[in-house]
């Protein structure tokens, strides 16, 4: 039973619904799935409803035109109108499960329907038991078909009580006719009636059977294809992490530690020195000690940037984009604080992509950085002027921000097209409201430029770009999709 | 420190100064290094290089002389580099030196024909002298 399914997407109107019934008999025929996704859950709450839908059809149909038609012109008889008043109840019943289904209520829905089912099955087998073999597959066709829409335990509660109501259909069909509707009924109606709805309902189960089995197969392959691709990426996140401590070991080795050294040297030669010797080695000193501080600075902040752990992505992303060789500008709406894994892995995408358009982007690149967060998902997207660059060729640093999201569940979407600039787009959904842990000062939206950020003790400013000369704005739109 | 006692060398200090060539790819450290020459009266900076290729291509040989070689710099490091100017000009003493313990040196540091290897940080005039006068 479907005690864990998988989290399916949700459909949002992609298919029209006149083209459901055909998408759904196409991937009821066939294990693949037609449109590159999985159908079945695609599909789960138009699958539903058209089920629903059918047999309300059905119902409306046989269970209460065709015994009215028959107490007209065939055989005034009240059975047929007790048959027609069980039968518009069901209609009822299956008119209120729509309801639930429409508001997302699989569950308790499709138990509804199979309680009313047997009810009504019972009845009808009591009223006319010659065509027994139509109600025993009418009463397993809901039952077959809930199997994916509950829990286990109800399911197989369910099925158990389907079993009995068989048993008792069989026994009534076997040991009453108190109606004596068919004897009355010319054999002509009755055969037009019995074979084509055996036919019907036996070809109905078989499909619905055949369409859960696909189902299964489908998710199988997604999963399996899923596996793989997980435990490539976190090979691949294994060897950056590696690659990125060679890196740091260089770092410091190369950078601050020979400083170091070196200041060691001259301290240790400035305290042998004559008395006017030892001016020239402290000042030397004293300049490889600055170095040292700004080098381990740099790579402090190049491991994890202090602003995202105080600050979170509302303070980390501007100070990102001050820092970049290519303006910026900042649409950042309604960012809170998320899961340090988000927030680095988002920081760590910005970062790369500001590097990317400053690297590739050719002369004259801007980049947008938009930020979109609501109760459940958080977007950011990275656009640029620039180059942009043959999707089929992604670089180690988009496989790597690629692979960085999908450790944390989200995804990344890279459009980008040769001369036409590129649009990376990051999304997860956010375990917590954004606005719950905000720290004050966040909530303002920050829109506009960034502008190169003065530093304290009035050092010199760091000029990037000449605020004035970024008169054009970046709009989405303008790279393809 | 790795001695290599098989490093003799014919050189003295007494009658002229003491050349001395520095390999590092490390700016600041060449730059002690000098300074650490500069208060040595026996001692001159014969030379700097930044790599252990130009430092073959550059040493002449002929002559008594010292080489601070740094092991880990791009291309084909300071221990190939040593064994190559062990080779090409015997009388020249080579001193390996980085940051690393001696335990995280690779094999071939014990014998390139290097007389011995020094931490950076414990460079000074007295120690040049002391390995220069054990060497000779």
């Amino acid at each position: 039973m479907a005690s864990s399914p998988l989290r399916p997407t949700s459909a949002g109107g992609s298919v029209p619904y006149w083209r459901v019934p055909k998408v759904l008999f196409l991937a009821a025929v066939q294990s693949s799935s037609l449109l590159g996704h999985d159908l079945y859950h695609h599909l789960r709450a138009e699958r539903f409803q058209l089920f629903l839908t059918g047999l309300l059809a059905m119902y409306s149909g046989c269970g209460v035109l065709l015994p009215l038609w028959l107490y007209k012109f065939v055989l005034r008889s009240p059975w047929w109108l007790a048959l027609v008043a069980v039968c518009a109840g069901h209609c009822v019943v299956l008119g209120v499960a729509l309801h639930l289904a429409r508001r997302g209520r699989y569950q308790q829905s499709i138990t509804l329907v199979c309680i009313s089912n047997w009810v009504t099955l019972l009845f009808v087998t009591f009223v006319v038991p010659d065509v027994l073999a139509v109600w025993v597959l009418l009463a397993l066709v809901p039952v077959v078909f809930a199997e994916p829409y509950v829990r286990w335990q109800r399911g197989l509660t369910i099925t158990a009580i389907t079993a009995g109501c068989v048993l008792a259909q069989g026994a009534l069909a076997r040991f009453q006719n108190i109606s004596h509707l068919g004897a009355h009924t010319p054999p002509a109606i009755q055969s037009a009636f019995f074979i084509p709805a055996l036919t019907f309902l036996a070809l109905h189960l078989l499909v619905i059977v055949w369409n859960n089995a696909a189902a299964l197969r489908t998710s199988e392959a997604q999963l399996a294809e899923r596996a793989a691709e997980l435990a490539a990426s976190r090979t691949r996140l294994t060897t950056a992490a590696d690659a990125e401590r060679r890196r740091l070991e260089r770092d410091l080795h190369d950078g601050a530690q020979q400083h170091l050294v070196a200041l060691a040297v001259l301290i240790q030669l400035a305290r042998n020195a004559e008395h006017d010797r030892y001016q020239p080695l402290l000042m030397e000193a004293s300049g490889l000690l600055q170095t040292a501080i700004a080098e381990i600075r740099r790579l402090a902040h190049g491991i994890y940037p202090p602003l995202l752990v105080s600050g979170g992505l509302a303070q980390a992303v501007p100070a990102v984009a001050g820092h970049a060789p290519v303006p910026v500008r900042l649409n950042l709406q309604g960012l809170g604080r998320y899961p340090p894994s988000i927030e680095a892995a988002f920081y760590y995408c910005c970062s790369e992509a500001l590097q990317n358009a400053a690297k590739h982007g050719g002369p004259g690149t801007t980049v947008t950085i938009t930020a979109h967060a609501d109760d459940r998902t958080l977007t950011l997207t990275i656009s640029d002027t620039g180059r942009g660059f043959d999707p089929a060729t992604p670089g180690a640093g988009l496989t790597n921000m690629t692979d960085r999201l999908s450790a944390i569940g989200g995804q990344l979407v890279i459009d980008t097209a040769p001369e036409r600039g590129t649009r990376i787009t990051a999304i997860v959904a956010t375990p917590m409201q954004p606005a719950s842990s905000e720290p004050p000062g966040n909530g303002e939206p920050r829109l506009g430029l960034t502008r190169p950020r003065r530093r304290a003790w009035g050092e010199e400013m760091r000029m990037s770009e000449p605020c004035g000369s970024m008169s054009t704005t970046v709009q989405p739109s303008e790279i393809p999709p | 420190m790795v001695c290599d006692t098989s490093a003799r060398h014919d050189g003295t200090v007494a009658d002229e100064r003491v050349r001395v060539w520095v390999v590092d790819d490390q700016a600041s450290f060449r730059r002690a290094t000098a300074a650490t020459l500069a208060a040595m009266d026996d001692f001159v900076m014969a030379g700097e290089c930044q790599t252990g290729e130009s430092a073959i291509e550059l040493i002449p040989g002929g002559g008594a002389g010292m080489v601070l070689m740094d092991i880990h710099m791009p291309g084909m490091g300071g221990i190939e580099a040593a064994r190559r100017i062990r080779a090409a000009h015997p009388d020249l003493l080579v001193l390996l030196m980085s940051t690393y313990d001696v335990e995280d040196l690779p094999a071939e540091a014990a014998d390139c024909g290097a007389a011995a290897y020094l931490h950076k940080e414990h460079l000074s005039p007295d120690l040049l002298t002391r390995l220069w006068r054990a060497a000779h």
